[in-house]
């Protein structure tokens, strides 16, 4: 039996702006079990990051949270103080952000950065949260790691950053990760390690990653699960191997259809495009958030709005009143193009 | 001493499109008052050859100096050493004007590259205006033209680009540059800072705009799997140099140099069960400040030998390729000394 880290249900998160009222994450639901990695996948402006943000609780002031459940290793969180809060982040669960240089503070060394966690939530004597950074510095692959407790983030590549960043989120043994773009700002060869890491840390601590991009690549390779996010509802979640295989909701096929993948797609071959804009999340919108650039939309998708349905088979999830017809097409079709 | 590599042997007489012949850059750094100034190359010793209607991808690393190179190819930037010729003619004697008749650029962040208190209208005309060789009342018909060439609506030509999305931007930007006609432009990370169902978009379009208006584009981008889509030739840069340059069928199939391999080893393909790639690269990164003796990249290659700590290795050249790497000598090294 898998024992679930974090249950979130019904979230939402509403941010007044000039223009009214921004509904910009609207019933968003999803767990993540132990030793399991969800990706939460979407395009700017979907409500991942807000979603990740309400989960810790460090959306801006202005912000309004709502939810019927968000639940850390069987406690809720949604009703708790500030100053509980306080004790649970960075403790029990702990966050990775995209920038390195701009989350860790300049003006404190290395390993100041690291023992604050522990001698904060644990109150440990400081000889051992050295011992305890010094052991983290080396798993992360920061060596000599005693030396370099004494050096500041300017002293360190963004790589090498990042890496600081994950020793600094498992100072405490956390529950749950959560990294929103831990590796966009990096290069390509340092993104493939710094993933590589981070997967293998999380399985080898046994926590739950959440892990927050617009990577298509880097979802397939790393997710357990994948919940799509539009226009700040989930649009589609499932295993990986599934929704890659065969993604259900109109949005998620036109998006895969968008990238080049070499030896897939023919070099200068026109990629799929979608066409339009998305649509402003202020005020209510009604119907599916996608049919004014969907492909498939028929007349129902703009009067009704549509729930997340569980497909045929179970286990996955999608937001589309024609996700069957759709599929049915999608199977003739390729069984057509295969004889 | 480093050694200058002949730009690769043009298969028609015509001279090369652009070509920067063993071409560096140089930045002094100051390090505060007392210290003396330290030099940073960002760009050492380079030699490339871009050819009409060709479109060659230069990849790597950032702090590479890939963008140094661009700019020294579009004239914003002299090159400490070395020369660049556009169709055959020194960049340093052509004035600006002209330059910028033959050579446009597009740059990776469309929130920054248009100036925001100027209409769409007049941004997109403003190289008309400096040009100075059409009658100004013929101007707006050309830029609505050029508008909805790149897909944009004729009735934004009055519109701000704050009331416009990334995507459109970016058109605008490529609008601007290609209301002279230009024969190249030089594509900075153009779609990097965009959404993928966007970045789409503006590849389809410049791979449009390409076959109609028979333009030479010199891309500079991370994304390797763009590359691949988009290149006829890539490049690769590791710290300043050129290190490896090839057909980008043959590059993708079997890359040369082992900073190559580490690269395309490190592309994530949308592809579940494959997991992530471990990188052949240690944590070590590279500092252009104090780059390392012999092959710039051997603290981090995982096949290097002993040689390559102590000796630069020399450009091996095959058949419209050419490698910078100990691995590809040939037996005995021909003196290539330049």
């Amino acid at each position: 039996m898998n024992e679930r880290v974090l249950t979130v249900e019904d979230l939402a998160v509403e941010l007044p702006v000039p223009a009214g009222l921004l509904r910009a994450v609207q019933g968003v639901s999803f767990h993540v079990d132990r030793g399991e990695t969800l990706c939460i996948v979407g395009e700017s402006g979907c409500g991942k990051t807000l979603t990740a943000l309400a989960v810790m609780n460090l959306l801006p002031a202005r912000a309004k949270r709502a939810a019927r459940r968000i639940e850390l290793e069987g406690r809720e969180l949604s009703d708790l103080s500030e100053r509980a809060m306080a004790n649970v982040r960075g403790n029990r669960m702990a966050m990775i952000f995209q920038e390195p240089m701009t989350s860790l503070n300049p003006a404190y060394t290395i390993g100041n950065q690291l023992e604050e966690a522990l001698l904060r939530h644990r109150r440990k004597p400081r000889r051992a949260a050295r011992e305890r950074a010094v052991y983290l510095l080396d798993r992360v692959g920061i060596r000599p790691a005693a030396s370099r407790l004494m050096q500041y983030p300017h002293q360190l590549s963004g790589g090498l950053r990042q890496r600081v960043m994950i020793a600094m989120a498992l100072m405490c043994s956390p529950a749950l990760i959560l990294a929103d773009e831990p590796t966009t700002a990096l290069d390509v060869t340092i993104q493939a390690q710094i993933l590589h890491l981070l997967a293998e840390l999380q399985r080898e601590f046994a926590m739950g990653l959440v892990l927050i991009t617009h990577d298509l690549g880097i979802v397939a390779r790393i997710a357990t699960r994948v919940v799509a996010m539009y226009a700040g509802q989930v649009a589609e979640a499932g295993t990986a191997a599934a929704v890659f295989a065969a993604p259900a909701h109109p949005y998620t096929r036109c998006l895969l259809a968008c990238i080049p993948v070499p030896g897939r797609t023919r070099r200068g071959d026109h990629l799929g495009t979608i066409p339009g804009l998305v649509p402003s999340l202020v005020g209510e919108v009604r119907g599916c958030h996608f049919a004014a650039r969907c492909p498939h939309v028929a007349e129902v998708c703009r009067r009704v709005d549509v729930p997340l349905q569980e497909t045929i088979g179970g286990k996955r999830w999608v937001r589309c009143v024609r996700h069957a017809e759709i599929a049915q097409s999608a199977r003739q079709w390729s069984s057509e193009a295969a004889s | 001493m480093r050694f200058a590599l002949p730009a690769l042997p043009q298969p028609t007489g015509e001279p090369a499109l652009l070509e920067a012949r063993d071409v560096s850059r140089v930045f002094p750094l100051g390090q505060g008052m007392l210290r003396a100034k330290r030099a940073l190359r960002a760009v050492d010793g380079v030699s490339v050859a871009v050819r009409s209607g060709e479109v060659l991808a230069l990849m790597g690393e950032s702090g590479c100096g890939k963008t140094t190179l661009a700019r020294m190819l579009l004239g914003l930037l002299p090159p400490s050493t070395g020369e660049i010729r556009i169709t055959g003619r020194l960049v340093g004697l052509l004035p600006r004007r002209q330059i910028a008749a033959l050579i446009q650029p597009v740059f990776q962040d469309p929130y920054a590259s248009l100036n925001p208190r100027k209409s769409i209208g007049s941004i997109i005309a403003l190289p008309l205006r400096v040009q100075g060789k059409s009658r100004p009342d013929t101007w707006r018909g050309k830029v609505e033209d050029m508008m909805e060439r790149v897909g944009l609506a004729r009735s934004l030509y009055d519109n701000y680009p704050s009331q416009l999305s990334g995507g459109q931007r970016q058109r605008v930007a490529i609008a601007r540059a290609l209301i002279n006609h230009p024969r190249m432009v030089i594509c900075d990370e153009p779609t990097s800072a965009l959404d993928v169902s966007v970045q789409s978009q503006i590849l389809n379009l410049l791979q449009d705009l390409r076959r109609d208006l028979g333009l030479t584009y010199l891309l500079i981008s991370h994304n390797l799997a763009v590359v691949e889509h988009m290149a006829t030739r890539v490049a690769v840069m590791y710290l300043g140099r050129i290190v490896e340059e090839a057909e980008t069928e043959s590059f993708f199939r079997a890359p040369l140099h082992p900073y190559s391999a580490a690269l395309l080893g490190s592309v994530l393909t949308p592809e579940p069960g494959l997991g992530v790639p471990a990188g052949e690269l240690g944590a070590a990164f590279a500092d252009p400040l104090n780059p390392p003796a012999g092959c710039r990249f051997h603290p981090r290659c995982g096949r290097a030998l002993a040689r390559c700590a102590r000796v630069a290795p020399l450009p091996v050249v095959a058949a419209g390729s050419f490698v910078e790497c100990h691995l590809h000598d040939r037996q005995q090294t021909p003196a290539q000394q330049g």
